[in-house]
């Protein structure tokens, strides 16, 4: 079975890379990002079931990345990182937005759940439209 | 309590709030590295994995003590912050209060992309002043610029005599915004009534767009 890809954009390197290990020691096929351009360059070329974003990024939002990614891929699913339980980020959540979304610090199995249910939310988008970047 | 202290009192609340939101954000950040890398640690030894990179490894577990520096700094600062709500007026050499205000400051524009930077005459001799309120004052007025400038562009701060007076300077280099309006989060009226109280004057450039705050009772 193919592994689950995730695209982790965050501008604190050591939070991506460590959390981008971690998945991968869980069997996800994970790759962090630290800025908007890499984000979308990654995101053309490997077109990732799940996308884990900061909700702020320096000179802009995490929501103007995943616009952008969607322009091209309108079928990830989005999993907003924040660092605080925002009222933003239920809102997103209750328009569809963005699939879920997690409060930094994050605890890594809670992590994962979410974006296994991601994924599947993804691939029920995926059957519907009829696509496949695998 | 007098409407125009009332007013005082609603912007320092703001101002108060704004620190504490950055503040507590840059913290959860540190907090989050620092139980990433712990996490990654753990994961190894649970999970048995071989160590690939034994480099990053070490990285990692000097991050966590690098976090940990960079948090207790920032409480160190948040503390002497909150400690500066306590002080009315003291004999201050001017560029005390502004180093802490940059950084303070400094996460509100990186995420702006803006940098701040300092340029401080540390020769000028003390002045009798509110710490807080200086703070307060100059905030704003950051903010107004931070508000009006585009991505990449530079603030300085600097102090500096004035017509022999002490002087702050907010000096701004860049592009102006296109979504900024040049209004600040403190009406500019405002602003100007709370300088008056303390005995400082703004002026202005309109050329050059730099900001002076003259000590006018420092001559």
């Amino acid at each position: 079975m193919r592994r689950t890809k995730v695209l982790l954009v965050d501008d604190e390197v050591e939070f991506a890379s460590a959390l981008a290990e971690r998945l991968h020691y869980r069997n996800y096929n994970a790759t962090a990002v630290f800025n908007a351009n890499d984000a979308v360059q990654v995101a053309r070329k490997e077109f990732p079931d799940v996308m884990v974003v900061d909700l702020k990024l320096p000179g802009g939002s995490g929501l103007e990345i995943v616009e952008a990614i969607r322009q091209f891929d309108p079928e990830v699913a989005v999993i907003l990182l924040s660092g605080h339980g925002s009222i933003t980020s239920k809102e997103l959540l209750e328009s569809g937005s963005i699939t879920d979304y997690a409060v930094k610090p994050i605890d890594i199995e809670e992590l994962v759940e979410k974006i296994d249910r991601a994924k599947q939310i993804h691939d029920a988008q995926v059957i519907k439209e009829g696509k496949d970047h695998v | 309590m007098s409407e125009q202290a009332e007013s005082f009192r609603t912007y320092q609340m703001l101002f108060i709030g704004i620190i504490i939101a950055s503040f507590t954000h840059e913290l959860k950040n540190h907090l989050a590295i620092i139980k990433e890398s712990a996490g990654l640690q753990q994961d190894i030894i649970a999970m048995d994995k071989k160590i690939k990179d034994l480099g990053a490894l070490k990285h990692f577990l000097s991050s966590v003590d690098g976090q940990v520096d960079k948090s207790l700094k920032l409480i160190s600062f948040l503390n002497r912050f909150a400690h500066r709500m306590d002080t009315e007026t003291a004999q201050l050499q001017l560029h005390e209060p502004l180093d802490e205000l940059i950084a303070l400051t400094t996460r509100l524009a990186n995420q702006k992309i803006i940098s701040l930077e300092q340029d401080f005459n540390r020769d000028l001799g003390p002045l009798v002043l509110s710490p807080a309120k200086l703070q307060m004052l100059v905030f704003f007025l950051l903010d107004e610029k931070m508000v009006a400038l585009d991505k990449k562009s530079i603030i300085t701060l600097r102090t500096t005599k004035v017509r022999d007076m002490h002087a702050i300077e907010i000096v701004p280099q860049g592009q102006e915004s296109a979504s900024g309006n040049g209004g600040g989060r403190c009406p500019r009226e405002v602003l100007f009534t709370f300088a008056r109280e303390m005995g400082i004057e703004i002026e202005i450039g309109s050329a050059d767009a730099v900001t002076r705050l003259i000590f006018t009772e420092s001559a």
